[in-house]
């Protein structure tokens, strides 16, 4: 499953594997909101985490194999800002999944609906994506990223006319 | 708690949500979605690959020939001003008395990739007024730009006053610092040099990627609405032909691109008065025309403040404008376009180029 849809039909089939996903946080999340105790909390974390590395962290992987990137010769920037990119991406994950269990504690296992569930869970994560495209040390990572791949394709594909994909 | 029960709840939720998921994906495969203009047009114009198409109106709707010229984005395909009847802002235009021409860029070939934006200025939109004025018999032509094809607009219009009986811009990034647009801030570092030096064309899919990346949980929710709300089974045909467009954008030529991101997003040249173009300098403080410009307070590729910027390079007698809550797609063909925003523009264009009743500035609410 990745955040980025790829066309126009299967962006309503990812955003409902999301869904799926998410609803199958929530019934932990119920049990933690019962009793709160602190391995439960750890069980959440880790499963809010797995999901949402995979939607993002796919993503951007993805991403950057489109743009040609995986090809690299190991000199290159590439797969250096890849690890960069993966580290800040790991950060991000972290702020995501306090960002849900601070918001959800404040419901009681009576309280939380699943849609509310989702809703929190998806606004978070919308802020903390946002926080990352606006912020100086991913921006600076990704534009390393695009003028390697400029330079690829302007070096090497020139006479095809379009970048390849 | 009862475990038992809150499973059964969370199961029965879960079960219903794939039900409606199947029956809008049934209905998906059974839609029509291919491209298609709504309203009867034809080529008219065509000019090394750019055409000029002529949207056909009855008659008599057109007692006395005035004609506007609509410049889309070379971003996204143009056929969204006219999605469907209700969906359309080319009907609009022809309902307020207008022959309505639209410049379609073409496919871009190998060729593309080496043209720079004065053939855009000079040469395709030139060309399309001088044609537009010469089969009509008019004297100047209202020329509509929308996104990017606005800030062409203004190029022009700034170049060639003469020509412009007046001005609307939708949507279009003027001021390319004000608001701290995101595709400013990830624009600032990049070497487009290197595309300048030697031209590609920018595959659509990766402009589409860009998009798709900037706010993906949005886009995500909005989807999980669609699915669950059972209201959007009337508007399937409408969704899925704003979803085909989103994610058809075309390849972008090279030199045209890079130039474009250098000279405005990253030098702002355009509000600073030191864009120049083919030996002429564009001078904002040239258009000679009423000026109607339509942006969304909410939309995050073209920050209010960049598109608002307009109103400190034109006479405020000359100037109006027409804001609206909510984004940058949803100012083209969301219910407040259908329902408020394009009814006020073609009100100004009939209305000697003010609102009936709220003179110069209109807003359109959240509904």
């Amino acid at each position: 499953m990745c955040s980025f849809q790829t066309g126009p039909f299967d962006k309503y089939l990812y955003s409902g594997a999301f869904y799926i996903q998410a609803a199958s946080c929530y019934r932990p999340v119920l049990e933690w909101l019962s009793n709160e105790e602190p391995e439960q909390r750890e069980t959440l974390m880790n499963l809010i985490r797995d999901s949402w590395y995979r939607s993002t962290v796919d993503a951007y992987s993805s991403a950057i194999s489109g743009m040609g990137l995986v090809n690299l010769e190991a000199s290159s920037s590439g797969p250096h800002e890849m690890a960069r990119l993966n580290n800040i991406l790991t950060i991000m994950v972290q702020k995501a999944v306090n960002g849900i269990t601070e918001r959800v504690s404040n419901y009681s296992h009576e309280t939380l609906t699943l849609q509310a569930f989702f809703e929190i869970w998806i606004e978070t994560c919308a802020k903390v994506h946002d926080d990352l495209i606006n912020s100086e040390e991913f921006i600076d990572c990704i534009t390393e990223t695009i003028n390697a791949s400029l330079k690829i394709y302007a070096k090497g594909n020139a006479d095809h006319g379009t970048m390849h994909e | 708690m009862n475990e038992g029960a809150g499973k059964l709840d969370i199961d029965e939720e879960i079960n219903a949500f794939r039900e409606r998921y199947e029956l809008l994906s049934e209905k998906f495969q059974n839609l029509k979605s291919e491209q298609s203009w709504h309203t009867p047009c034809e080529i008219c114009f065509s000019f090394e690959g750019m055409t000029v198409r002529e949207f056909l109106a009855p008659s008599s709707n057109n007692p006395a020939p005035k004609a506007i010229l609509i410049v889309y984005s070379h971003v996204n395909l143009p056929y969204v001003i006219d999605l469907t009847e209700q969906h359309s802002l080319v009907s609009r235009l022809i309902e307020a008395g207008r022959k309505v021409y639209l410049v379609d860029w073409g496919d871009m070939n190998g060729e593309a990739r080496s043209r720079d934006l004065s053939v855009y200025l000079h040469d395709y939109i030139d060309k399309s007024i001088d044609f537009i004025i010469e089969n009509t018999g008019i004297d100047q032509v209202d020329l509509m730009g929308i996104c990017q094809g606005g800030t062409f607009s203004l190029c022009y219009a700034s170049l060639h006053p003469e020509k412009i009986r007046s001005l609307i811009t939708m949507v279009t990034p003027v001021d390319f610092h004000a608001g701290e647009s995101v595709i400013w801030k990830w624009a600032r570092k990049v070497d487009f040099s290197k595309l300048e030096e030697r031209p590609v064309n920018i595959p659509g899919s990766m402009i589409t990627l860009f998009f798709q990346s900037l706010r993906p949980f949005d886009e995500m929710m909005r989807n999980i609405r669609v699915i669950q709300n059972p209201e959007s089974l009337k508007n399937l045909n409408l969704t899925v032909l704003i979803d085909r467009w989103v994610f058809e954008c075309p390849d972008q030529p090279g030199l045209a691109f890079a130039q474009f991101m250098r000279q405005f997003y990253q030098k702002n040249k355009l509000v600073r008065g030191e864009f120049e173009l083919g030996g002429h300098l564009i001078d904002l403080r040239n258009i000679a025309c009423p000026v109607l410009n339509l942006y969304a307070t909410a939309d995050h590729l073209v920050p209010p403040e960049s598109a608002s910027a307009l109103k400190n390079h034109i006479p405020h007698e000359r100037y109006s404008e027409i804001t609206c809550d909510g984004g940058h797609i949803g100012l083209m063909v969301g219910t407040k376009a259908r329902r408020a925003i394009l009814p006020k523009m073609a009100e100004w264009l009939v209305n000697n180029h003010k609102f009936l009743k709220d003179g110069t500035k209109c807003h359109v609410q959240e509904e």
